[in-house]
């Protein structure tokens, strides 16, 4: 679906900014320097997805005071995430597809794809490297990945799940997939593992759910204490839709991982397929941080304006990182608030936030019944 | 949540007893007096039933079945001599998820028609249902117990075994509620001999000739515009006949007329709201037909408070049928002349709401139609009305039968 052929001088002149992006700290940027900064990426992006992705510049036709520019953040048409689902968005042309992403779906519902070039796909890594090394530090560590190894078994179409784990397995060494193909605890093997590594600090990641379900329930149900040790770190997300559904806040989950596994530093990332990279990872004061690189805007579900600090509504997702495909101003379906900008506790500046479910799905009333909703 | 029923003879406690006591009703003579004595007595009691007038859709059905209705329906079909209608035997109805309404009107029909009736309702319940079923509960109390012991109403999930049963021995199956409904039900094996209704997703919309606009006075542009609003409020915008789109037809293009009606409309709209969750659910729909080029403006904010207006693009592969949201939003679209619209009209079209055009205009129209599309030609504010003859069937005569007697000395 592109245009006439893609803008050359544009497309340099973009990826000149990109370049300039600052990966030692991803958190250094106040509001009167990031605004500026992020805004003129935002204009850069929005121009290049409108002159190079037709469907994109059909739907800034939604907005009617679109290309009426000074713009400002707030400004910048918001794409609904799920119109990946629906269609094929790509701002290059189709000889630079590298790879393509796909959301996890469950069964039965239409998955996100998302089509990345490789420049694309290697700002995506080093991003996720600047904002995850700002966590657990530079060393390598051993790793533990709750999740199974068969994800892998087609390279070329990577669901989220996979294309997560892949992302996150760079920063550890030693990788040990803990869980068979029916996400069962390999326990002995698991055990065999703290054992070895205990003694320095482990890195675990997996999926928000995966780690309730297979580790965490599998240790109550055996009653059985896995220890980690103190030192040791995870990163999980993939949303808390599940966990909502048990009644399992974030205070539990942590409470749980204390009990029964021992892991003291736990690290809830916010992120979508749809935006890779530029995640909003969970400090120590139990807030998601934006990077320099990216931003949230909460906006009342009633009008869509936006809304001030303290109050909740649906999040939108600003990132400088995609260039491929037009995912740099996303409407999501969660619901969130910011609780302040650049004076968090952690000391990263920027806005910090956090996300409190999804928005309920819309009761159909007609005739009808084909939807999700079964009656 | 597994089989129950709403309503039936206190005889009734499973499918195999509703079955065999509806057999044992036999079939009844078209129009049996008994029967319209039963809608009548209904629909006096619908009529006063305490704050009946929130629900317009009740109001409505009140209306159809009363006594002069009914008798106005039946002369349609009582002069044909060369036929002698009957019920068919046991129907079976699917109703719709969230039409509250349609189900009484296939079964009444049904019954008026000779048949007793077999009803599942979704499982959603809602206000109006609870209010159908209990003046029909009122009315077996009362003694009403002959025609009211000719129908069953329940719910059940629908890999209940119970529509298998009933349709091996109905005579008549009438499915409500969209192509996913049709398809898994008709996939039930049915009696031979019986006879199968299907509504499955249509689609409908309205057109307004502007130059008939730029005569009508304030005031009937006001109950145009209350009129208009009212089909696209009812049910969420979401049935079958609920205007999805509106054509304006004149040679000029949009002008005068045109801005004078969207002003009178926002008028007419002022109390509109929508939930969060349609507010998304809308915007979703809308941004998904922009990018497909169905529509290229809005020309109101997506406000929860407004009737969404979208201005509908040039050609595209896809039509606003595929995305639409309902929940209060239109697409405007601009024709020469009425005629025009034969080569927009889908094989899944329903009603046309009309406003402004002569009866020659409209004929040209459907004489120019190509394929199944279009079943109704209404005026607006009539979209959502309920009409014995539905996406093209005489639900009557369908539902009956006709013993030919022509041949036979009278």
């Amino acid at each position: 679906m592109h245009l006439t052929g893609i803008n050359i001088v544009e497309i340099n002149d973009l990826i000149e900014k990109l370049d300039k992006i600052d990966l030692v700290n991803p958190y250094s940027m106040t509001a009167s320097e990031k605004i500026p900064f992020l805004q003129d990426l935002m204009q850069s992006l929005t121009n290049f997805h409108y002159d190079n992705c037709l469907g994109y510049r059909n739907f800034t036709s939604l907005f009617n005071d679109f290309g009426n520019y000074p713009v400002s953040m707030d400004s910048i048409p918001f794409l609904p995430v799920s119109m990946f689902k629906k269609h094929d968005l790509f701002s290059l042309d189709q000889s630079f597809i590298f790879k393509t992403l796909s959301s996890s779906g469950t069964s039965g519902q239409s998955v996100s794809k998302i089509h990345l070039d490789v420049t694309t796909a290697k700002r995506q890594s080093k991003i996720l490297s600047s904002i995850t090394k700002n966590f657990i530090g530079d060393v390598r560590i051993p790793m533990v990945i709750a999740d199974s190894n068969e994800l892998f078994k087609d390279r070329t179409k990577l669901n989220a799940r996979a294309a997560g784990i892949l992302g996150f397995s760079v920063f550890g060494r030693n990788h040990f997939y803990c869980l068979d193909k029916d996400l069962n605890l390999l326990v002995e093997d698991l055990i065999e593992f703290l054992d070895k590594h205990r003694d320095g600090p482990i890195l675990i990641f997996g999926f928000t759910f995966i780690v309730w379900q297979s580790l965490i329930q599998c240790a109550i149900k055996n009653q059985v204490k896995f220890d980690f040790g103190n030192q040791s770190v995870l990163i999980h997300g993939g949303g808390w839709k599940k966990l909502e559904d048990q009644k399992v806040s974030n205070r539990e989950f942590k409470k749980a991982l204390h009990n029964h596994l021992g892991i003291e530093r736990v690290h809830n990332y916010y992120g979508m397929v749809e935006q890779v990279g530029s995640v909003f990872m969970e400090c120590e004061h139990g807030y998601l941080h934006c990077p320099n690189y990216a931003e949230v805007v909460v906006r009342d579900p009633l009008n869509f304006d936006v809304l001030p600090i303290n109050m909740e509504g649906v999040i939108q997702v600003l990132s400088a990182l995609p260039v491929s495909y037009p995912g740099h101003s996303l409407l999501t379906e969660d619901l969130g608030t910011v609780h302040g900008e650049d004076d968090c506790g952690c000391g990263r500046k920027g806005k910090y936030f956090t996300v409190s479910g999804r928005m309920p799905l819309a009761e159909p009333r007609g005739c009808s019944d084909t939807r999700e909703v079964k009656t | 949540m597994s089989f129950s029923i709403l309503f039936a003879h206190e005889k009734v406690a499973s499918v195999e007893d509703a079955i065999n006591h509806l057999e044992s009703c036999n079939i009844w003579n078209f129009f049996d007096k008994r029967a319209v004595s039963f809608f009548i007595k209904f629909s006096s009691l619908l009529l006063k039933y305490p704050g009946i007038n929130q629900y317009p859709d009740l109001v409505a059905l009140a209306y159809w079945f009363r006594r002069a209705s009914i008798h106005k329906l039946e002369q349609r079909y009582i002069n044909d001599n060369d036929i002698f209608r009957v019920g068919r035997g046991i129907s079976l109805h699917i109703a719709p998820s969230n039409v509250d309404t349609i189900f009484v009107y296939s079964f009444f029909l049904s019954l008026l028609a000779g048949n007793s009736s077999f009803i599942r309702v979704s499982q959603n319940g809602s206000p109006q249902l609870d209010i159908i079923i209990q003046l029909f509960q009122d009315l077996y109390d009362a003694g009403e117990t002959v025609t009211a012991g000719r129908f069953v109403i329940c719910t059940y999930p629908h890999e209940n075994k119970a529509t298998e049963i009933v349709s091996k021995r109905c005579e008549l199956r009438v499915i409500w509620g969209g192509n996913e409904t049709v398809e898994t039900i008709t996939a039930i094996p049915l009696n031979p001999t019986a006879l199968e209704i299907k509504f499955p997703n249509r689609t409908s919309f309205a057109a307004i000739n502007l130059a008939t606009l730029a005569k009508t006075s304030d005031k009937e542009l006001i109950r145009l515009c209350e009129n208009f609003y009212a089909d696209i409020k009812l049910f969420g915008q979401q049935a079958c006949s609920s205007p999805l789109a509106l054509y304006f037809v004149g040679s000029s293009g949009p002008c005068e007329q045109y801005e004078r009606f969207w002003d009178f409309f926002t008028a007419a709209s002022k109390n509109y709201k929508i939930s969060a969750s349609e507010v998304m659910d809308r915007y979703v729909s809308a941004s998904s037909m922009a990018i497909s080029g169905v529509v290229d403006r809005s020309e109101v904010p997506f406000s929860h408070d407004k009737v969404l207006l979208l201005n509908g693009g040039p050609a595209s592969q896809r039509s606003f049928r595929d995305d639409h949201p309902g929940n209060g939003s239109i697409i405007q679209f601009f024709l020469p002349q009425l005629v025009d619209l034969a080569r927009h009209v889908k094989p899944e079209d329903q009603t046309l709401s009309v406003y402004g055009f002569s009866a020659g205009e409209v004929g040209e129209l459907l004489a120019s139609l190509s394929n199944r599309g279009l079943d109704r030609v209404v005026p607006i504010g009539q979209a959502l009305k309920f009409g014995n003859i539905w996406d093209g069937i005489d639900l009557l005569d369908s539902m009956s039968r006709k013993i030919d007697i022509s041949k036979v000395d009278r």
